[in-house]
């Protein structure tokens, strides 16, 4: 396999599995978690690579990415159960505080004589080109997982988001399956960071997602469409960044998706008009 | 310990605290009106704005701030405001949409035009207050202290001359608009001056950090206290010593002084969180 | 003869106040019973207190004699307030109406071609058997309604706990609400709601909680609702 299909392959997989979370993510109106975890990474990444005594070893980034958002999920729970700070409160502050925290990190790292650097500043703007074998095996066992979830719990996720109160009254526990949901959004920034880049990562959940929603009133096609779109702009954006090689993944792929949007969001308005009139 | 103590190290305190006053105060009135997140989607969609000020003007002066921050601060909101009247997003969904795609096309923008702007994507990322001592001086006195310092006072003004009017709007919406008052300019007005806070303190605090400025101290005094002045207060005693503090701490151990700042009030933030609760559980026990 | 609820001692509060202080009820089965009582007087959370919904301070619930929540579970019907909702979630009528099968259930089962003739049923006992395709975003107020009680309906409950169905409702739904609730305690099962419209308690219900923070009058509808009790607890004259 050549260097180009293995990474558009990855962009492929990665826009299909952000596609699924991201699609209950909106519907919890949460979008803006995917950036705090997405900027939440960035610590856990820096201790994995420095506990490691500067390991280059994807899967050790990857854990400690991981852990980062699972701390961050856990420290958002627990700020907004006092009902003097908001969610949107708790979202900015952990997400500055976390990013804050991998900042002074990265820059001690960046400091150290004769390390070698791990590309980890790639991490915040990303490049699909800088992916390797092990990454894409880790995007592909997450698409694959987070699939696997959303199938066989389909039916307790949809009244978990739709109507926790009920869900409750019925014996689904909403609040174990809100928090699956937390960890498919993080397994998914955690594994398209590096790819897209901290920053923009929440836009592949959201945006995506988004176009889906005015497409269809029906959850699974909403789901399907999500997945297919997030699919298509990831993988048309990394191809865009590899011909015009000052374009940065991230961006590249946002603008495809967002151009989605906007050509979905004109048609939704056209049949909108057709028929009040 | 004297050797800290030079011109570099006061220079960079007071511009710290100066951004640290300024964006506390602001940053109060975004979070009573439950925009807190609006700090980040702002912080983010000003690098468009800023890439063409900077390819106009080659460089940022105060006109250029003004500008690349109406720019920005319109656009984003009304973006927005037009996804969300239209029945296309919630308000989550389009704030994530609008200031990613924003942030996106400023990337491409800086790009491709890498040889007019001088500023990388790096020094946005980042900022870095150690450079506050080595820019051009105005009047004697670095320029980012300039920029901000002037912002200080002239926002200050502002901010106390409509402070009724920003309380009511944030308080009860629909109440503001009966009584007459003009909601939707007041909205704007106050995203066109984040947005001019964020450009004047990114080389400095960089696009991520400046959140934590405007929302952090806030909240720490929305903690600790009911009313708006105690609260701003708070939130400035919470500058005043964190900002010496850090800024000493990294001079020692060499690191980056706004990382250090935000990562020091974010611990002292999670601390008095974790005390007020425990507090407030005793407190109910005792109750029965 | 043991009573289908039984709550001793209850009491729950928010913050540091207290919203419901030690509540005791004992109801039988087969009928209809209404919860009043003035805005903030706890009716919402006294149900939500019975289902485990929000945390108690004290107290005991016991259904069908002496057995837990969460051992009932299956026979335990709940309709939340509309308000919490939000319409535009991406789900048909159908689809809301087969959530109520989801306790039979339990994981990795999911409704088949009998949960969904049951479905079809219990949205015909509401008048919305032509409606199951649509999105719920699509129906009127009353309508959707009229789905959450097919849902709790789709339960196939021996023991309801209603939070203001009657709330914002037209004419129709209101008479359609109230004819399949008396259907219900008909059949033997037993019905608890909590009401904001005074007028309507009269015709709707058997018996009557009129509580405020702790209970003020339990008993026979027409008498709970004497003057006398409903000024203790509003503290204005109802003539």
């Amino acid at each position: 396999m050549t260097l180009l299909f293995e990474s558009l392959l990855a962009c492929l997989l990665l826009g299909f599995t952000c596609g699924l979370s991201g699609s209950f993510l909106i519907l919890r109106r949460q979008a803006l978690a995917g950036d705090m975890i997405g900027h939440s990474v960035l610590p856990g990444i820096c201790t994995a690579f420095i506990a490691s005594q500067f390991s280059l070893n994807p899967l050790v980034l990857l854990a400690g990415a991981f852990f980062g958002a699972i701390a961050a999920t856990l420290l958002q729970e627990y700020l907004t159960r006092s009902s003097k700070i908001k969610p949107e409160m708790a979202l900015a502050i952990n997400l500055t505080g976390f990013y804050a925290i991998g900042l002074g990190l990265l820059t001690w790292i960046q400091k150290q004589p004769g390390v070698q650097q791990a590309h980890l500043e790639s991490y915040l703007l990303g490049q699909a080109a800088t992916l390797s074998r092990t990454d894409l095996f880790s995007i592909l066992s997450s698409a694959v997982l987070c699939l696997f979830l959303i199938v066989i719990f389909f039916k307790e996720l949809r009244v978990s988001v739709f109507d926790p109160l009920f869900a409750k009254s019925s014996g689904v526990s909403a609040a174990k399956f809100q928090f699956l949901l937390s960890s498919l959004v993080a397994v998914s920034v955690v594994v398209s960071i590096k790819a897209v880049g901290l920053i923009l990562v929440s836009a592949l959940l959201i945006i995506p997602a988004s176009t889906a929603s005015l497409l269809s009133k029906d959850l699974s096609t909403r789901l399907i469409l999500a997945s297919i779109l997030g699919a298509l702009s990831a993988s048309a954006g990394a191809y865009i960044s590899f011909i015009k090689s000052n374009i940065p993944t991230g961006p590249a792929i946002i603008l495809v998706s967002t151009f989605c949007f906007i050509t979905a969001a004109t048609f939704y308005k056209l049949k909108q008009d057709q028929q009040s009139t | 310990m004297t050797d800290f103590l030079n011109v570099d190290f006061v220079w960079i305190v007071a511009t710290g605290l100066a951004a640290s006053f300024l964006c506390s105060w602001l940053g109060l009135h975004l979070v009573l009106r439950r925009q807190a997140m609006m700090s980040d989607a702002l912080s983010h969609s000003v690098l468009p704005g800023l890439v063409l000020v900077y390819i106009l003007f080659g460089s940022l002066n105060s006109f250029g701030i003004l500008l690349g921050a109406t720019v920005t601060g319109v656009v984003t909101a009304l973006l927005i405001e037009v996804l969300k009247r239209q029945q296309l997003l919630k308000e989550d969904a389009a704030t994530g949409l609008v200031f990613t795609t924003l942030f996106a096309i400023g990337v491409v923008l800086l790009q491709v035009y890498a040889g007019n702007a001088h500023i990388d994507t790096q020094c946005l990322l980042y900022g870095e207050l150690a450079f506050v001592p080595l820019e051009n001086l105005i009047w004697g006195m670095p320029q980012s202290f300039v920029h901000i310092g002037s912002l200080l006072l002239s926002m200050g003004a502002l901010l106390i001359l409509f402070h009724k009017e920003l309380l009511l709007t944030a308080f009860h919406e629909e109440m503001a608009q009966s009584s007459g008052l003009p909601v939707r300019a007041i909205q704007y007005g106050l995203m066109i001056a984040v947005s001019a806070v964020i450009i004047a303190c990114f080389q400095a605090l960089g696009a991520v950090l400046v959140i934590a400025f405007l929302v952090l101290p806030a909240s720490f005094g929305l903690l600790l206290s009911r009313d708006f002045k105690s609260t701003l207060l708070w939130s400035w005693a919470l500058s005043l010593v964190c900002v010496p503090i850090a800024t000493w701490i990294a001079f020692v151990i060499d690191n980056n002084i706004a990382a250090n700042i935000v990562a020091l009030e974010f611990g002292v933030f999670v601390v008095a969180f974790i005390v007020q609760r425990e507090i407030e559980k005793r407190v109910r026990v005792r109750i029965h | 003869m043991n009573p289908v609820l039984k709550i001793t001692n209850l009491s729950v509060r928010y913050q540091s106040s207290p919203v419901l202080w030690k509540i005791n009820v004992d109801i039988t089965r087969g009928k209809i019973i209404g919860v009043i009582g003035p805005n903030g007087s706890g009716k919402s959370t006294l149900l939500k207190a019975c289902l485990n919904l929000v945390p108690r301070i004290t107290g005991d619930v016991r259904f069908f004699g002496n057995k837990s929540f969460e051992e009932t579970r299956k026979q335990i019907a709940y309709l939340p307030q509309r308000e919490s909702i939000d319409w535009d979630f991406p789900v048909r009528v159908l689809d809301v109406v087969l959530m109520g099968a989801y306790s039979r259930l339990g994981l990795f089962r999911n409704p088949g071609a009998t949960e969904k003739t049951f479905a079809m049923e219990c949205l015909d006992r509401v008048g919305l058997k032509d409606f199951s395709k649509r999105h719920i975003s699509e129906l009127s107020g009353g309508q959707q309604q009229r789905v959450f009680l097919a849902r709790a309906l789709m339960t196939k409950a021996e023991l309801y706990f209603l939070d203001e169905p009657f709330s914002a409702v037209d004419v129709v739904t209101e008479s359609m609400i109230l004819s399949v609730l008396k259907q219900l305690r008909d059949d033997g099962k037993t019905l608890l709601i909590s009401h904001h419209d005074l007028n309507s308690v009269r015709e709707s219900t058997d018996e009557v909680i009129l509580i405020n923070k702790e209970i003020l009058s339990f008993g026979a509808t027409s008498e709970v609702m004497s003057n006398l009790n409903l000024q203790k607890a509003y503290g204005k004259s109802f003539t």
